[in-house]
């Protein structure tokens, strides 16, 4: 495994207040890392800093070995895919807005784009939707294509901010399929989640965000009881079958 | 071919009684001096110039929405419109454009040239001015808008203002000026128009991917490689020298730019590749079927061909709006 991103010492504020406070971790190829925090812990903020969408001078982001303010946009769009929690298109086919994932690479699109975009649809298994309106697709249909046309510009590290949220069950399913799918393939993942047990699904590693700070990171040992519970305020019980391990969530018992 | 066919009815339609053969005639020169002179001097230029400024319009109308995300936004929501009647206001008032008379219903102004160079020098200052605000705040599409609002109180109130302190003659060539009128523009003025439009069409069609892009918000463009701020500036810019340059040469034409863009975008989705073209060629045929109207539904008289698209567009839009809506 390779290293693909180094986060050293960062912090972001805006409007003077500190959003994330000297963080530091690291991510590699073929690996999911997964955060976890409540709302307002950081976890799209350190997205979008990754994605070069919000900028600090506190600390150094680096992208395969190079610091991420030294890239070009366009060579940085490249090797870095974003996929946003609320996903929005204009009125196209399927193919169309995959087809704009390769944009860094072109100003008309060519055949060897249109390849790689026939590709990633056989390969997600979107075939039956390519010349379907991307606006009339169902929440899950539109993740698909909003994670295929991030992987159309072949980026080496793919930003996922809460995949699973706002989909039904069974497009959950899938997005967790993908995601691992996705993983073997080499390709470095980093997704912000909320539902632990999704986390269990994708990670192989763990960072726990509380307060603008990383609390704890590493494999899933870190996942347990205390730590989530602390973190949620909820009471979580771990049920472990194997090597599978799953929380059940309740309400955190009063101690009176 | 819709535009073919109005050209050729645009041609043998007018005030003067030709009949079809006559226009047809004098189109390829051949016939008396004064039809030739009637279809070359008076219909022709109309008809080429309704094409480019409805072309133009509804182009800039497209870009405008795009980069503001927001449907409403039009080729005016820099404020250009009112800009540059206050700078035309100030012209004529100032003695550049007093009024002479009416012949056949068009208005004579003394300096017509420096009245169409202040229109344009404060409908483009304008848009430069909000520009280089909006600089301040990364062009946020909703600071643009907003300043595109203020600008245009701020020019409405000057205008009313100058308006007040004119006499009444140069008052009447004022509220004149702003009716929109194709029959204004010369075939210099309509090149020039023409040039602006075709060249601005090219580099808006180079961006048609970009523009696609920007539909899934400013983040996913940056995402995907795009200079967001420098493509908005540059589309702004172009949409508005488009509108600035048109309002200069025939007055304010409204509507067209707002509702053709979305009218398609209702039959064929909004991508920008298709978008753009088609936009462009429904803005000719809708400013070509308004000159038409403007020029016959009262025997004698041209009425201001900015009336007529709104009132023909606007029944039509909303029954398209409802119809869709049904659907």
């Amino acid at each position: 495994m390779n290293e693909i991103l180094n986060v050293k010492n960062y912090s972001f504020s805006y409007d003077k207040k500190k959003i994330l406070d000297n963080v530091s971790f690291s991510v590699n190829d073929y690996e999911a890392t997964v955060l976890i925090g409540i709302n307002g812990a950081g976890k799209s903020t350190l997205i979008k800093c990754i994605a070069g969408l919000l900028k600090s001078k506190v600390g150094e982001i680096t992208l395969l070995g190079k610091n991420i303010n030294e890239y070009k946009r366009q060579e940085f769009a490249k090797n870095i895919a974003y996929v946003p929690q609320s996903i929005s298109f204009e009125s196209m086919s399927v193919i169309d807005a995959i087809l704009l994932g390769r944009l860094p690479y072109f100003s008309h699109p060519g055949k060897l784009d249109y390849e790689k975009v026939y590709e990633i649809i056989k390969k997600l298994g979107i075939e039956h939707i390519a010349n379907a309106d991307v606006q009339k697709l169902s929440g899950g249909e539109r993740q698909k294509v909003a994670i295929a046309r991030a992987l159309a510009g072949e980026a080496k590290l793919l930003l996922l901010d809460e995949p699973t949220s706002n989909l039904d069950l069974k497009s959950q399913y899938e997005t967790l399929q993908m995601i691992n799918a996705l993983k073997k393939e080499g390709i470095g993942i980093i997704i912000s989640m909320h539902d632990i047990n999704h986390a269990l699904e994708v990670g192989d590693k763990y960072i726990i965000l509380k307060d603008n700070n990383i609390v704890a990171q590493g494999d899933v040992s870190i996942l347990t009881e205390e730590l989530l519970g602390d973190i949620y305020g909820l009471h979580f019980h771990l049920i472990q079958h194997g090597n599978t391990k799953h929380f059940h969530i309740g309400e955190e018992e009063n101690e009176d | 071919m819709a535009v073919f066919l109005l050209f050729i009815i645009s041609l043998f339609v007018g005030q003067a009684r030709l009949s079809p053969l006559e226009s047809l005639r004098a189109f390829f020169r051949i016939g008396p001096d004064r039809n030739i002179r009637m279809v070359w001097l008076i219909r022709m230029p109309r008809i080429v110039a309704a094409l480019v400024v409805g072309f133009g319009l509804a182009i800039s109308g497209h870009v405008m929405q795009v980069n503001l995300q927001n449907p409403l936004a039009s080729p005016t929501s820099l404020g250009v419109s009112s800009a540059a009647v206050f700078g035309a206001n100030i012209a004529i008032i100032c003695g550049a454009g007093i009024y002479t008379g009416t012949v056949g219903s068009t208005l004579n102004f003394n300096n017509p040239y420096v009245v169409t160079v202040a229109a344009f020098i404060f409908a483009f200052g304008s848009v430069l001015a909000i520009l280089g605000i909006s600089k301040i705040r990364n062009f946020s599409p909703t600071t643009v808008i907003l300043l595109g609002v203020a600008a245009t109180s701020l020019f409405t109130a000057l205008t009313t203002l100058v308006q007040y302190l004119a006499n009444d003659q140069a008052l009447s060539a004022a509220v004149y000026w702003t009716f929109g009128d194709l029959g204004r523009a010369s075939y210099l003025e309509i090149l020039i128009m023409a040039c602006v439009v075709f060249a601005s069409f090219i580099v808006f069609f180079i961006l048609r991917w970009k523009y696609n892009a920007m539909g899934s918000g400013d983040d996913i463009a940056k995402t995907l490689g795009i200079h967001v701020n420098a493509l908005r500036l540059v589309s702004l810019l172009l949409a508005s020298l488009i509108t600035a340059v048109c309002v200069s040469f025939v007055g304010t034409i409204g509507f067209i730019g707002i509702v053709c863009p979305q009218l398609l975008r209702r039959f064929m989705g909004s991508d920008s590749r298709f978008l753009l073209p088609a936009s462009g060629l429904l803005g000719s045929i809708l400013l070509l079927i308004s000159d038409l109207i403007a020029r016959t539904v009262v025997p004698g008289m041209n009425i201001p061909v900015a009336a007529v698209t709104a009132i023909i567009g606007t029944p039509f839009f909303v029954y398209i709006l409802l119809r869709r809506k049904r659907a």
